[in-house]
């Protein structure tokens, strides 16, 4: 089986020939990673970096409606009341996003890293 | 299995699928094993695996926009749908966004399956950033309830329904329309009566999704009955309807001094919130909040009210808070904890000689309140537990806290030590409440629900 080697896109030798894999491939195509996959696995990484950036946007252009909409129709105002609804509507989001995506962790674990000679993290074995 | 049962001792448990017939396959293992929910069986040393084991639950709604022909399982699921019609108030919302809600005409294959008795209906009122979530997520570990996926999650023994799913106009409609989620008018509050009227006798419904992430109202989901079903939300008891089916009601509320510090953590740390913002979201949703969430107060069986420490003059990060519980009596099931002697008042500061406290330390006040003419009874806790043996020595003088093993309430705390406000009245106060909930449900029931974190 191939090995996992991924070479950043674009990489050269010095030679000017791209790196290639050490088994025998009986293909006329050059033996880089596919950029697809290159791609995909960077695209993995950030997508979730990305999905919080566009609720990061959506929630500060949210803002600044809100407050132009109190500038332009006073803090009382129906307007002023719907936008920063939204807003509060979109936080409450992020909030509980962020808290779906946090790892849970078991408490008991996580208490007996920090105290391993305690009575609740005994360890039987027979 | 959702519960755990310990050994012999726990032979008052009811066994809930009849008599226990066991079947085994050729190689003789145990086919009900899995299946059957309240039986005696095995003790599980760890309270971990409760979380692990499989839930037993129909396989993920499908819209009803798949067409019938092409559903061939025999799982009953299919089953279920044909027999739905679309509800009475179906059309009650503006653009036509509930017309898919529908109602099932029979009796539902879960009140059979799961062996319900009857649907307990528990209704938290809170206005968003209130603590519901982290409430919510206690009373779900009182049930054992691994979190299922999808919109609503639907466990072995609990649902939990968002009532936004009941707004009648999406983002854009209310922006249109101007008016804000907190607005009577923006929910459906008749298909949501006749909706959770089907549910509490036992029958399915397809329920509309409100998504919080693009504002849009997506197609319908079903919903089974179960053994508890809890609706959260802005208006769980602000329609009579809606109320008459409410088994038992919390309340959280925030003086306005820990709303702001609240918001000020959750929103400020990501970017793009100033303390200007935040103030003038606040000033700006509250005539509506007063109008349309804060008159729920007068309904709620049991209010949580979370207010700024007296313990530590001019206070201003609000870390530590004092906490009460007010709770309702004369509620059917509902035995009011208290401190002490039942009745009289207490004011109380355990740290002294047998207690070392850090500062600043805790307090507590006990005493019967009369709130909107009504008789209550206030337990009311200022200061933060910061070590186990505080914990441990309140439980044991607090009575009438529902729990099924001494510690018990010390260990739900312990458990939950990540969560927000583990260390201060508001984790005492929500695990008393769920404790509660849990003894309501078995009262109105006859059922035993067993602890499901262990000693």
């Amino acid at each position: 089986m191939s090995p996992a080697f991924v070479a950043p896109i674009g990489t050269l030798l010095p030679s000017g020939r791209v790196p290639s894999r050490s088994t025998f491939r009986p293909s006329s195509r050059l033996a880089v990673p596919h950029p697809q996959i290159a791609l995909r696995r960077r695209a993995g990484a950030l997508h979730s970096l990305h999905m919080s950036e566009t609720m990061s946007d959506r929630i500060q252009e949210a803002i600044d409606h809100a407050k132009n909409a109190s500038e332009k129709y006073g803090k009382s105002s129906a307007e002023a009341k719907v936008a920063w609804d939204v807003v509060e509507e979109l936080e409450a989001e992020r909030s509980h996003q962020a808290d779906k995506k946090s790892v849970k962790q078991d408490p008991l674990d996580e208490y007996c890293k920090d105290a391993p000679d305690a009575d609740e993290c005994r360890v039987y074995e027979d | 299995m959702a519960f755990i049962v310990a050994g012999v001792t726990r032979a008052a448990t009811l066994q809930v699928n009849g008599p226990h017939r066991s079947k085994t396959n050729s190689c003789g293992q145990s086919l009900t094993g899995r299946r059957s929910a309240f039986v005696a069986g095995a003790a599980r040393s760890s309270w971990t695996s409760a979380w692990a084991r499989p839930a037993l639950v129909h396989p993920a709604p499908r819209p009803l926009s798949v067409p019938s022909q092409q559903r061939r399982s025999v799982t009953g699921l299919s089953m279920q749908i044909a027999k739905m019609q679309k509800a009475r108030n179906a059309d009650n919302a503006p653009r036509g966004v509930h017309t898919a809600a529908s109602v099932g005409s029979v009796t539902s294959e879960a009140m059979r399956k799961k062996s319900i008795t009857r649907p307990v209906i528990v209704a938290v009122a809170a206005d968003s950033g209130a603590g519901k979530s982290t409430f919510l997520r206690r009373v779900q570990r009182m049930f054992g309830t691994e979190v299922p996926k999808g919109h609503t999650p639907q466990g072995e023994l609990m649902t939990v329904i968002c009532l936004d799913d009941w707004h009648n106009r999406d983002r854009q409609g209310r922006k249109v329309d101007q008016i804000t989620a907190l607005d009577e008018n923006c929910q459906n509050f008749e298909l949501m009566a006749e909706q959770l009227e089907a549910l509490k006798e036992g029958r399915d419904i397809m329920k509309p999704i409100y998504n919080h992430d693009t504002g849009n109202i997506d197609p319908p989901e079903l919903i089974q009955p179960n053994h508890i079903i809890v609706i959260e939300g802005l208006h769980p008891l602000y329609d009579e309807r809606v109320r008459k089916l409410v088994d038992f009601s919390v309340y959280l509320d925030l003086d306005d001094e820990v709303k702001v510090a609240w918001k000020i953590q959750r929103d400020m740390a990501e970017r793009g919130h100033t303390l200007d913002n935040i103030l003038a979201s606040i000033e700006a949703r509250k005539p509506d909040f007063e109008r349309f969430v804060l008159p729920q107060r007068e309904y709620a069986d049991a209010i949580l009210q979370v207010k700024p420490t007296e313990l530590i003059p001019d206070d201003k990060e609000r870390k530590v808070l004092k906490v009460r519980l007010m709770q309702r009596e004369g509620v059917p099931g509902f035995t009011t904890a208290y401190l002490f002697d039942e009745g009289s008042t207490i004011v109380w500061t355990p740290c002294g000689r047998r207690l070392t406290c850090a500062y600043p330390g805790i307090r507590f006040r006990y005493g019967p309140e009369v709130f909107y003419g009504r008789d209550f009874s206030s337990i009311e806790v200022d200061g933060e537990f910061d070590k186990l043996e505080e914990l441990v020595y309140i439980e044991s003088h607090l009575s009438n806290i529902a729990t099924k093993y001494y510690g018990e309430l010390t260990q739900l705390m312990l458990a939950a030590q990540s969560a927000p406000g583990a260390k201060n009245g508001t984790a005492l106060f929500q695990t008393v409440a769920a404790l509660k909930i849990r003894e309501i449900y078995e009262q109105l029931t006859g059922r035993k629900v067993d602890p499901m974190v262990r000693a």
